[in-house]
């Protein structure tokens, strides 16, 4: 009899090896941003953790503030290939508007980009009224602050990182081997998981969502959070919308 | 306020006398210096994570709805905080939050948090400042620190999943998916929590802050006994709230109302101490008293209500009766009605139609005790007196949020 | 330390284990809460799976999800019966529905079942006479943060019909949300009836 011992989030990950990658979410009618427009890029929500040997999470303040300079600059490096303006809002301050609006719509944001995740990106989270329909709003506060701040678009960017400290990939080594006399613990090796959206000031609308989980990819390097960036923002380009429409 | 890194500065002496002669205590307080020198800053890659995640969770306090902006019951009792190690704290940061259980955290940052639950339960300066004081030889002490060394040093493949009383999970939590820094998972995961609970901090750290906070209040001249009437109130609460539950009283330490009995020999300890330090004291001791009542006057009536709308009632009957011993109020009759009301047992209308009908006769009563008193009197079919009370709350609350509803009833 | 929510949700699809949510089509009735209260929405909603700890009295719908707004029903609690599960060694318990409950009781017992799961700010904006299933009942509009999340408002109407109570209650994020499905609220109880 084999015995397992499978944290949730192994489970997780063995089954999305079998599963496709998630689709990125647009609104109907969506059309990439391009031309004149004015971005900002809120102050993304990123830490990146170890994880420790008893399996604990632990903050690693040097990784985290490297993850997100590296994000920062691959953030700031997608901007300028696209044209229009785009402000990366490093503080909260400099993301103009009023400090309460400011606090207030990342707030909400993060209620909404969590409905998002759990009714887009999950089979069972499906809700039958938004099937083939992507129509999730930030509403006034976002229309309150486009007019504060003078911006079109706002970018919202969330990631978690975390990796095994040394310890940890030795036990899942052996975890492995067990696997082979009927013991199998498979504890995981840490994980990335991102989304990233973008919210017409105009109307207050999400008008683009994409969501990355992954066991590979490293943030605290400059080429994974290239890596991540990219996968994150690829329907946003308008080649690749242009790609799409050939496809259809 | 930024939540930037700051250094909670501090030195503190130890206790200019000689403690000889105090053998049966466990940890003297003159064993204790204090870990965290003025200046300090976190030493390692454990500590500067933790302190990280910590300035998330201090941002969402500073606009979070359970904030209490208080401005005097603040400068009070960041008073007693520098009576106590001393000396000014600028760089400590006090919330007040609104929480109805007992408790007070003190971060490594320096950053405290007091829940209104410990205002509602307190009784005078000296019990406050025997809590602060606890907190403090926590953090001095660095046992937050220490803990989640110990809990990490633990081989355990599903640790991550388990309840808040881990550092790392506590600030993963409070930092991550579920909502940036929601601070009720943090003061129970990173913090000194005021509990005796054995599961949070071993014994030896339990003593060890006793001993410390027990030699800051002494210093101060406040009563050394302050500290163990406060754990000895809060038995007496739990084993009220579990009596009327017909259980037996237990320990589940989740609850942070739900204090680990103490041991026999960690109250001895206490006992011992405070017995010796108030030998050794020829100045006479202060409670304080007076202050902390006038302190907490213009929020009493918010604290009561926070605590009987939970509906524990073994545990407000009881405080109710302890703040009852200085003499009935209107206030306090009233909420001895709400209790029985919410309760709702056999015989418990007729108390609360007591309960109220005694506020009602007294000058302080509160314009919702009107409101219950009519509303009893609707119920045990006394329909003229209800209708007097009823309009009575009318007068006395013309905007009242159910005006409306009453209006109604009257109308019948 | 509880794992992302949107983790569990889709670890546990793996194992087969949840219910999904079900769609509630517009302009038809629907039986909700049981089998007396029937209900007639101009909208489609989602019907969330039935929740561990929920009474057999109530059901709730989502537009967006329920992290953002819900429409919760309770249809028919009987005298002596409680708005939540709760087991008996709870010290916070809610208050038992008694059919002789006084508008203010209704109220209490409506705010209980929110302070007992912890929330401590929690306000009552205004309590009036409505029209609810043929007759007057009462209107509740109320505001609350939960400990973590965003502030919400709510907005319930309740009364008590042959000892049973029907509750019909609004909850959004006061951001947008609650005011986008206000009208349709409005709709939902206008149709509501008893079969």
């Amino acid at each position: 009899m084999v015995r397992r011992v499978m944290p949730v989030t192994a489970i997780l990950l063995l089954a999305l090896a079998g599963c496709a990658a998630p689709k990125q979410q647009t609104s109907v009618g969506y059309v990439p941003p391009a031309g004149n427009h004015k971005v900002v890029v809120m102050r993304p929500d990123i830490a990146v953790d170890v994880l420790t040997v008893g399996g604990l999470l632990e903050r690693r303040e040097d990784w985290t503030i490297t993850a997100r300079d590296n994000v920062l600059a691959s953030l700031q490096a997608q901007q300028a290939k696209r044209g229009g303006q785009t402000q990366i809002a490093i503080t909260r301050e400099s993301a103009g508007g009023e400090d309460a609006t400011v606090i207030a719509l990342n707030q909400l944001h993060q209620a909404v980009g969590q409905s998002v995740m759990v009714h887009k990106f999950s089979p069972i989270g499906a809700l039958p009224t938004k099937k083939d329909v992507f129509d999730w709003t930030l509403g006034e506060l976002a229309v309150q602050y486009g007019a504060q701040s003078g911006y079109d678009y706002a970018f919202f960017l969330y990631a978690r990182d975390s990796f095994s400290s040394g310890g940890r990939a030795a036990l899942q080594a052996v975890g492995a081997l067990g696997c082979i006399v009927g013991v199998c613990v498979i504890p995981p090796g840490g994980m990335q998981q991102a989304f990233a959206s973008l919210v017409e000031l105009k109307t207050g609308k999400l008008v683009w969502f994409n969501h990355v989980l992954s066991s590979t990819g490293d943030i605290r390097t400059q080429a994974g959070a290239d890596a991540l960036v990219e996968k994150l923002l690829e329907g946003m380009n308008p080649e690749s919308q242009a790609k799409k429409k050939k496809k259809a | 306020m930024r939540g930037s890194r700051r250094q909670f500065m501090l030195g503190v002496g130890g206790c200019a006398a000689c403690m000889s002669g105090l053998t049966n205590a466990r940890v003297l307080p003159t064993d204790l210096e204090a870990l965290i020198p003025a200046g300090y800053k976190p030493a390692d890659a454990d500590e500067r994570g933790i302190w990280q995640s910590i300035e998330q969770i201090e941002e969402s306090i500073q606009t979070s709805p359970q904030l209490l902006q208080a401005p005097a019951m603040h400068a009070y009792i960041r008073s007693i905080i520098e009576r106590l190690v001393g000396r000014p704290t600028p760089d400590l940061r006090l919330y007040l939050m609104r929480n109805s259980s007992f408790n007070a955290s003190m971060f490594p940052s320096g950053m405290m948090i007091v829940h209104t639950g410990l205002m509602a339960r307190v009784r005078n300066e000296a019990q406050l400042a025997a809590v602060l004081g606890h907190e403090a030889g926590h953090y001095f002490r660095k046992h937050s620190i220490d803990q989640y060394r110990s809990i990490r040093g633990k081989a355990a493949a599903m640790a991550w999943l388990s309840t808040a009383t881990s550092v790392g999970g506590g600030a993963y939590a409070a930092a991550g998916y579920g909502g940036a820094g929601n601070w009720i998972y943090a003061a129970s995961a990173i913090n000194a929590a005021v509990t005796m609970s054995v599961f949070q901090f071993s014994r030896t750290h339990e003593a060890e802050a006793d001993a410390y906070g027990i030699s800051l209040m002494s210093r101060c001249g406040y009563s050394p006994y302050a500290a163990s009437q406060v754990w000895n109130q809060l038995i007496e609460e739990r084993k009220a709230s579990a009596a009327y539950r017909d259980k037996r009283y237990k320990d589940r330490s989740k609850s942070v109302l739900s204090t680990h009995p103490p041991t026999e020999d960690r109250m001895q300890d206490l006992a011992d101490t405070a017995e010796f330090l108030s030998a050794r004291n020829e100045q006479a001791v202060f409670d304080g008293r007076a202050e902390w009542l006038a302190a907490v006057e213009p929020h009493r009536a918010m604290l009561l209500d926070e605590q009987v709308r939970v509906n524990d009632p073994g545990a407000s009957l009881y405080l109710i009766e302890s703040l009852a011993q200085d003499g009935w109020t209107g206030l306090l009759r009233y909420n001895e009605g709400e209790i029985y009301r919410l309760r709702g047992e056999a015989g418990d209308q007729e108390k609360a139609a007591a309960a109220y009908a005694a506020a009602a006769a007294m000058p302080d009563a509160p314009p919702e005790a009107w409101r219950s008193h009519g509303y009893a009197l609707l119920k045990a079919g006394k329909a003229e007196d209800g209708r007097v009370a009823l309009n009575r709350y009318l007068e006395m609350n013309p905007s009242a949020k159910d005006a409306g509803l009453v209006r109604f009833t009257l109308a019948q | 330390m509880k794992l992302p929510f949107a983790l569990i949700l889709v670890a546990l699809s793996l194992t087969g284990c949840m219910v999904s949510y079900t769609l509630v089509p517009a302009a038809e009735e629907s039986l909700v809460g049981g089998d007396e209260l029937v209900v007639k929405p101009a909208i489609a909603w989602n019907a969330l799976p039935v929740n561990y700890g929920q009474t057999k009295w109530d059901e709730t719908w989502t537009r967006n999800g329920p992290l953002l707004d819900t429409v919760s029903f309770v249809g028919g609690l009987p005298d002596g019966q409680t708005l939540l599960k709760q087991k008996k060694k709870d010290d916070q318990k809610v208050p038992v529905f008694k059919a002789d409950m006084t508008p203010q009781d209704l109220v209490s017992m409506m705010e209980a079942s929110y302070r007992v799961r912890g929330i401590t700010v929690f306000e009552i904006e205004s309590v009036d006479p409505a029209d609810f299933l043929g007759g007057k009942g009462l209107k509740v509009h109320y505001k609350y943060a939960p400990n973590d999340g965003m502030a919400k408002k709510g907005v319930a109407v309740a009364r008590i019909v042959d000892e049973k109570l029907y509750v019909i209650k609004l909850e959004g994020v006061s951001s947008h949300y609650f005011d986008a499905s206000t009208p349709e609220f409005d709709q939902i109880v206008a149709s509501a009836r008893l079969k």
